[in-house]
């Protein structure tokens, strides 16, 4: 009878007591995330919908909205539009030309290439350096006697006189495109060098012994064999469209009439300002607010379209 | 496995090593440039960097290192030595933290079956993967009610989020490792944490040093939190994005700040330099589904 009873319970009293354990152990990052995230989300959408004394009301859309209906002098549509503008660009090249780049590098330096232990130190000491000391460095270098501003000069870029290619309009997003560029060549190196070392060595032996050349085995034995790793970095570079690229606030700033804002530089710049005037006075968060689900409604799409497509070319390979 | 530039490599091998070794130095120079530019002008007088920054140094002066130290360089009043211990705490605490957290939501994942583990898992696929922009003021907002901002005291448990990458790579440590060795562990009498701690944990070891050394890089170099969550307590990277652009910046300055950010990357780099293997061979993560 006891026997016949516990079998109608759903779960054992062993099971139970491994609950309790499992509950207790993420009770914390559970609890964390409901504070810290859902709760702070879900605050977010409804500041957009409410004014300064938190009466509800849709000026914040409609503020939104008058910025962009504005003329070319409407600074903040302008500044927004560039926004949008600059970090679909930066995101296109970083997604679609420096991240199949980024792959290839990476398999020739796993491939042991000569002094690819040294490569791969020199490639990362940007990233160790941290932004702000490498963002201020390139100022330097930039500025209107530093070598990268000689450099293109000899190659007749026009730079005006006692000016810098980070401050000057004409030059400072094309200078941001070409750091972007150098720094993104060797991308994600140290998650992909970690795929391709899982990868058995018995399966590129046997592809040479079958006579399969360098490119050959790369396409058809390396990329698929780790095609869930390059699947999960490019769904993070979707998902990161929106805010990469804020550290354009160390380079420029914004300088050169705003034209190398993105949309991680302006998200940052106003959470800054929301901070800096907590000091003295009572931030207005609705516009901001309104700004970032603004912006969030005009991404998403775009980031579940994107992983779908990968989802669908994703297949898993057993090794 | 062939090595690209092995000796038995063919022609058209060659040809490719060649045009990427071509590549690899000139994008190497590129990126270690900057680097050394600052150390040679880091030894100079202000005039002879102001006369030439490209020529190599003549002056050779050590002891702008030790003006670092001495209160030549210092934020709001806070020498290098304490931006440096600040940056130490912020690291240690905000890894600590974030990978404690991480590891105890991954390991319950992917170890144990209960209600709502599923759940869990979507969830994390969703926040690492769908892009919610612009919270950044709800979370001020929420932090400065909390009195959490500014306040080192508090402040960490905003750091300590699972629900990040960190969870992404444990995960699939945690997955890789074989039901038997908890189930001996079990039947050997061992509790729920003793087998985390004894057995599961040593196993994922080198993962989880892994996820330490990139994570504190990372923290080290951030200026983003400290600039808007802890300006009274600056750490190197905020203080020295303070230094040059404040009011009361000095020109002359130039080869202090130079020194400043060469002393503050070296711990990184030498860290890095020691433990790139381990690193390389254990940051992964693959199939994202949810």
């Amino acid at each position: 009878m006891e026997l016949t009873s516990k079998k109608i319970q759903k779960y054992s009293r062993f099971e139970r007591r491994k609950f309790l354990f499992v509950y207790l152990f993420i009770a914390f990052p559970v609890l964390q995330f409901l504070v810290f995230w859902v709760y702070v989300n879900l605050s977010s959408i409804t500041l957009a919908f409410r004014d300064g004394e938190g009466a509800p009301t849709l000026d914040n859309f409609k503020l939104l909205l008058e910025s962009f209906r504005g003329d070319k002098s409407h600074t903040q549509g302008v500044l927004i539009w560039t926004a949008i503008k600059n970090s679909i660009f930066l995101w296109g090249l970083d997604f679609v030309i420096l991240f199949p780049i980024g792959v290839t590098t990476t398999y020739v330096l796993y491939r042991r290439i000569w002094g690819h232990y040294i490569f791969r130190i020199c490639y990362i000491i940007p990233s160790l350096m941290g932004a702000v000391m490498w963002s201020q460095l390139i100022r330097y270098l930039a500025s209107y006697n530093g070598a990268i501003t000689m450099a293109v000069k000899w190659f007749g870029v026009d730079v005006p006189d006692k000016q810098g290619l980070l401050v000057t309009e004409a030059t400072a997003f094309k200078t941001i495109v070409g750091i972007k560029i150098v720094m993104g060549l060797v991308g994600n190196n140290a998650v992909l060098t970690g795929a391709f070392s899982r990868v058995p060595d018995e399966i590129y032996e046997s592809a040479d012994l079958d006579g399969a050349g360098f490119w050959r085995t790369y396409a058809q034995i390396a990329v698929p064999c780790v095609w869930s790793t390059i699947a999960t970095l490019m769904t993070f570079s979707l998902c990161s469209c929106v805010t990469a690229d804020y550290n354009v606030f160390l380079f420029t700033g914004g300088s050169g009439n705003y034209n190398t804002a993105t949309i991680g530089f302006l998200l940052y710049k106003i959470t800054l300002s929301i901070s800096e005037s907590s000091v003295i006075s009572k931030p207005y968060y609705g516009y901001p607010a309104a700004l970032g689900l603004f912006l969030t409604c005009i991404t998403l799409p775009v980031v579940l379209i994107g992983r779908q497509i990968i989802d669908r070319i994703y297949t898993d390979v057993e090794i | 496995m062939k090595n690209i530039a092995s000796k038995h490599a063919n022609l058209s091998e060659k040809i490719t090593a060649y045009v990427f070794f071509t590549l690899f130095i000139f994008i190497a120079i590129l990126n270690i440039y900057p680097l050394i530019w600052a150390i040679n002008n880091s030894l100079k007088t202000f005039d002879n960097y102001m006369s030439n920054s490209f020529s190599l140094t003549q002056d050779w002066l050590f002891k702008n290192y030790v003006r670092v130290f001495t209160g030549e360089f210092h934020y709001n009043n806070v020498p290098y030595l304490g931006l440096l211990i600040n940056s130490l705490w912020i690291v240690i605490v905000k890894v600590f933290v974030n990978v404690v957290s991480s590891t105890m939501l991954a390991y319950a994942v992917a170890r144990f079956r209960f209600p709502g583990k599923e759940l869990l898992y979507v969830i994390v696929i969703f926040v690492n993967t769908i892009p919610i922009i612009g919270a950044g003021p709800a979370a001020f907002k929420l932090l400065h009610a909390l009195r959490m901002v500014n306040n080192p005291l508090t402040i960490w448990l905003s750091w300590a989020s699972g629900f990040d990458f960190a969870f992404i790579v444990l995960y699939g440590y945690f997955k890789g490792v074989s039901p038997a060795y908890s189930e001996a562990a079990y039947i050997d009498g061992a509790g729920e944490l003793v087998t985390l701690f004894k057995i599961i944990l040593p196993q994922v070891v080198p993962c989880l040093v892994a996820i330490i050394i990139t994570q504190a890089i990372g923290v080290w170099n951030d200026y983003g939190t400290v600039m808007i969550y802890l300006r009274e307590t600056p750490n190197l990277a905020y203080g020295l994005y303070m230094f040059n652009n404040t009011a009361g910046y000095v020109e002359e300055s130039r080869p202090i700040y130079f020194a400043a950010a060469v002393i503050s990357s070296i711990p990184i780099i030498v860290l890095y330099t020691c433990t790139q293997k381990l690193i390389l061979t254990n940051m992964t993560a693959g199939g994202l589904k949810g």
